[in-house]
């Protein structure tokens, strides 16, 4: 078998298990429902897009890191628990390739559930949101849907940093049971500890203008909250940018997954090796 | 043959349009390319000349007109001319309220013919269509004038412009100059610092007309002589003393004299007005009228055909006390008018007047009377007189620079209700029980003062209108609404309301007025908002409002229209809801995009303490006892 035939057979195994498992279709509801209630409770749909990302957005930063975890911290353990990872080696399955797979899987899932729920919040923007007063002429200004949609994108990008992040805690545990406390902590040191990290950097004057920047990328949060700044949000104002490198940003993202990835394929080698 | 890729390829090239393809395009795009079609000009949110001036200038070419279609605001702004436009956009307020212009749009004088009258106005054989401005030249220093200065004219096609720059002595200028420029219009913190200087301004007026009652004896009358003969009689320029008692009216003045009579009363036969002014530098002191006439109309009446014939024949030839048509420079003082079932004083036509310490009362129904004072095309200064029960205190209808100080009004319908007047001071007035409304602005006019006036119990305290106006240190207590902030490019500061159902109330979908260091008290909900953007009202004082249960005041923004942040002064359970952390991260970014929010108020930096500590305690006693528990003058602040 090649290795990408193996990798297409793992990520459909992982995806028919996803698909068979109840809760993923309860979280589903949960955030969707969730997302839907902020979107009218927040108000800004009544407008456009932009108001309702302005809404969603801090909330998102706490739900999509927990939306991860939830998604992500069982898939190894299980498989190593009930010996399948061993199985697996006398297939001649790589470790990469398995990490690959079913970090391929659970973001589908995330994919999926953030991202349907988002779809739902930009329909129902697109069919509620409208002008206070037919009195005067309106127009919807710069506000567009493609700007729902790069928010959509760049929330799924970093959802899906956090998973690969939930992954490789979860190996780096003996057990299963012990793993959400690895992934909830591990997300944890990532959300707030870099966060916070960033914060005492600026308070003790170690960054400039220039260097906090790319520090804001390399923080999975600073790193998404700068792209939907400077990437949707700050296109109200011409001319005003510099809330973030988008580039830095989106590197900064792309560099957790692949890094996190890479360490838990390094980890699993060495933990049935 | 089977054109069909292998499925492996279509999931393939799925996943990569999916996860590739699109993302990539999104962030490709542009987001501002395609720039909206012009609309109709009526259509717009239109800003720049009061109604007055609008329906003089109801030609769609006398006024070279803009249209702008702002990033983040919804409505479509339209400026009667160029400067105007040029100087919102150029506004900081505006970039922060409504974003950058994505495309304007001007009036396009090419193919039109157009020419400069001796009066300055533009006309033209055709009717101007729109352009975008980036594409026009423009036309200064042409001579052509417009009811808001001078005109900036916009063709389209630069041979035109050249023709008609080289007919008019004008230049031409491109949009990218004109830009740069800086144009600046009077916003309500210019009407501010009038203020002073227009109290000064009237007392010097009151001071002139007062020397009318210096006038030397010339004749004293008794009850048994014929008033209307002997002031007939009298030389110009003296007084004619009325003994007191009763005298029989209708009385004629027409020639300039002074009528004098502290204790005397002229009473009508209850058809017509009493006392009839026609010439100029008339003084009426000390007398009371009676026998007025019921008529609030002239059905023989003829006003010519000015765009308001009808409104000066609806309101401006009813009866009255004291009528004054054509009379420059009248005043009217210490005079009481017992019961009037038509107009107290009526002046038509006879700017220049002063009315001071008059004394009117209508039928207890207010549908059954008319009007305290009316001035219509005349100027008045209006202080230290009460009306009780009529229709309106005091109407104008096309007075500007009229000035209502000292007065007050009980049980009207409204208190003060400005028509067609602009660069009007209204300012310590007292007035509390009228039925629609204490202070009334209506026709957008524009540069009217509104200062340190106590209004109780009525429906809204202090409806403004219009634009570039200043609303500052009056107090609004137990009303339905307060003081609402319709017009715009105003300042609203110093103002206490309380115990209203709604303190404030938003009525304008333009947001550039400033609202600050105002106290709300009390009221069921501090601030309301109809249609329109978020409007920003910074560092007022929102009582109770943002208390935590430490007891201390919470330092973040507020938002008095949020169900949950609006009722925190009334309710704990929602300071309990306020907390919680999805209520604070749904509205820490709010006023990020405010042009693009609805129908709310935030102030993003609210203050703890009062901002009008002596005018929080007088609404206090305005709210417990009245108007008497205030005191009869209001200081000035």
């Amino acid at each position: 078998m090649s290795s990408l035939t193996i990798m297409s057979t793992l990520i459909r195994r992982e995806l028919r298990t996803a698909a068979r498992t109840r809760s993923y279709y309860l979280l589903g509801l949960a955030v969707g429902g969730i997302l839907l209630g902020l979107t009218f409770g927040g108000g800004g749909a009544a407008t456009g897009y932009i108001p309702t990302v302005v809404d969603l957005l801090l909330p998102l930063e706490v739900l999509v890191p927990i939306v991860a975890v939830a998604i992500g911290y069982r898939a190894v353990p299980s498989d190593l628990d009930r010996g399948e990872v061993a199985m697996l080696d006398t297939y001649a399955v790589s470790p990469s390739a398995y990490v690959g797979a079913v970090y391929l899987g659970r973001a589908a899932v995330l994919s999926a559930i953030v991202g349907v729920a988002l779809l739902v919040v930009g329909l129902v923007v697109a069919a509620v949101a409208a002008p206070d007063t037919g009195v005067f002429a309106t127009h919807s200004g710069v506000d567009s849907p493609i700007l729902f949609g790069r928010f959509l994108v760049v929330t799924l990008l970093f959802g899906n940093a956090l998973v690969a992040v939930v992954l490789v805690a979860s190996i780096a545990v003996t057990s299963a049971r012990t793993a959400i406390v690895a992934a909830i902590g591990a997300v944890l040191v990532v959300v707030v500890g870099g966060e916070a990290a960033i914060l005492l950097g600026v308070l003790d004057g170690v960054f400039n203008e220039a260097t906090l920047r790319l520090a804001l990328g390399f923080v999975p949060n600073s790193a998404y909250r700068g792209l939907v700044f400077e990437t949707v949000v700050g296109v109200l104002s011409a001319g005003e940018s510099g809330y973030a490198s988008p580039l830095i940003s989106m590197i900064g993202l792309v560099l957790w997954t692949v890094a996190s990835l890479g360490a838990a394929a390094g980890l699993l080698r060495w933990r049935i090796g | 043959m089977d054109w069909r890729l292998p499925r492996r390829w279509q999931v393939g090239l799925t996943l990569f349009v999916l996860v590739v393809v699109i993302p990539v395009a999104l962030f490709g795009v542009s987001v501002d390319s395609a720039a909206p079609e012009p609309v109709p000009f009526q259509d717009t949110r239109a800003i720049g000349v009061a109604s007055a001036e609008e329906i003089v200038a109801d030609d769609t070419a006398a006024i070279p007109r803009v249209q702008v279609f702002y990033s983040q605001y919804q409505y479509v702004i339209g400026y009667y001319g160029l400067p105007t436009a040029l100087a919102a956009i150029n506004e900081p307020a505006t970039r922060q309220q409504y974003g950058h212009p994505l495309v304007t749009y001007v009036t396009d004088y090419s193919n039109t013919i157009p020419s400069v009258g001796d009066d300055g106005r533009i006309d033209t054989e055709r009717l101007p269509a729109w352009t975008a401005a980036s594409d026009a030249v423009f036309v200064v220093d042409s001579g052509a004038t417009t009811p808001v200065g001078e005109a900036i004219v916009p063709f389209r096609d630069r041979d035109d412009a050249t023709t008609f720059a080289d007919d008019t002595g004008g230049r031409v200028v491109s949009w990218a100059t004109l830009s740069e420029q800086s144009f600046e219009t009077d916003d309500g913190a210019v009407v501010r610092d009038r203020v002073a200087e227009q109290r000064a301004d009237a007392d010097a007026w009151v001071a002139d007309r007062t020397e009318l009652l210096d006038r030397e004896r010339s004749v004293t009358v008794g009850p048994d002589d014929d008033l209307q003969a002997a002031i007939d009689d009298a030389p110009n320029g003296t007084t004619v003393a009325v003994a007191p008692g009763q005298y029989p009216g209708p009385i004629e003045i027409d020639h300039p004299i002074t009528l004098r009579g502290p204790g005397a009363t002229i009473a009508g036969d209850g058809a017509g007005s009493v006392l009839h002014v026609t010439a100029d530098r008339v003084a009426i002191h000390g007398l009371t009228i009676t026998g007025v006439g019921n008529q609030t109309r002239n059905p023989d009446a003829v006003a010519g055909d000015a765009w308001d014939a009808n409104i000066e024949l609806g309101y401006g030839h009813g009866d009255a006390a004291i009528k004054a048509t054509g009379a420059n420079e009248t005043l009217i003082s210490d005079v009481t008018v017992p019961h009037t079932p038509a107009n107290g004083v009526l002046l038509r036509r006879s700017p220049g007047g002063v009315v001071t310490n008059l004394s009117v009362a209508g039928p207890e129904d207010w549908h059954d009377g008319f009007m305290g004072v009316i001035a219509m095309y005349s100027p008045t200064v209006i202080q230290d007189s009460a009306v009780t029960d009529g229709r309106d205190g005091v109407y104008l209808h096309r007075s500007d620079g009229t000035i209502i100080r000292n007065n007050t009004f009980r049980e009207n319908r409204y208190g003060v209700h400005l028509m067609y007047s602009s660069t009007v001071l209204v300012a310590d007035n007292r007035m509390a029980g009228q039925e629609y409304g204490g202070i009334t602005v209506m026709t957008d006019p524009t540069r009217n003062a509104i200062v340190g006036n106590l209004v109780r119990n009525t429906a809204t305290g202090i409806s403004t209108s219009g634009s570039n106006s200043y609303i500052a240190h009056n107090g609004v207590t137990d009303s339905r609404i307060g003081i609402t902030t319709t017009a715009i490019n105003s300042l609203y500061e110093h103002n206490v309301v309380r115990h209203n159902n709604q303190g404030m109330r938003t009525g304008s979908v333009v947001a550039t007025s400033e609202v600050t260091a105002n106290d709300f008290v009390d009221n069921d909900r501090h601030a309301g908002a109809s249609a329109g953007p978020l409007r920003v009202w910074r560092g007022n004082y929102w009582e109770d409002a943002l208390t935590t249960p430490s007891g201390r005041t919470a330092d973040r923004a507020y938002m008095p229209t949020d169900p949950v942040d609006g009722q925190r002064h009334r309710s704990m359970a929602r300071r309990t809801v306020a907390a919680s952390p999805v209520y604070q991260g749904l509205r820490e970014l709010t006023g990020a995009s405010p042009g693009l929010r609805s129908g709310s108020i935030l102030d993003p930096d609210p203050v703890e303490t009062p901002q009008n500590p002596e005018l929080v305690e007088t609404t206090a006693a305005l709210h417990t006892d009245g108007l008497a528990g205030v005191s009869e003058t209001a200081s000035p602040p």
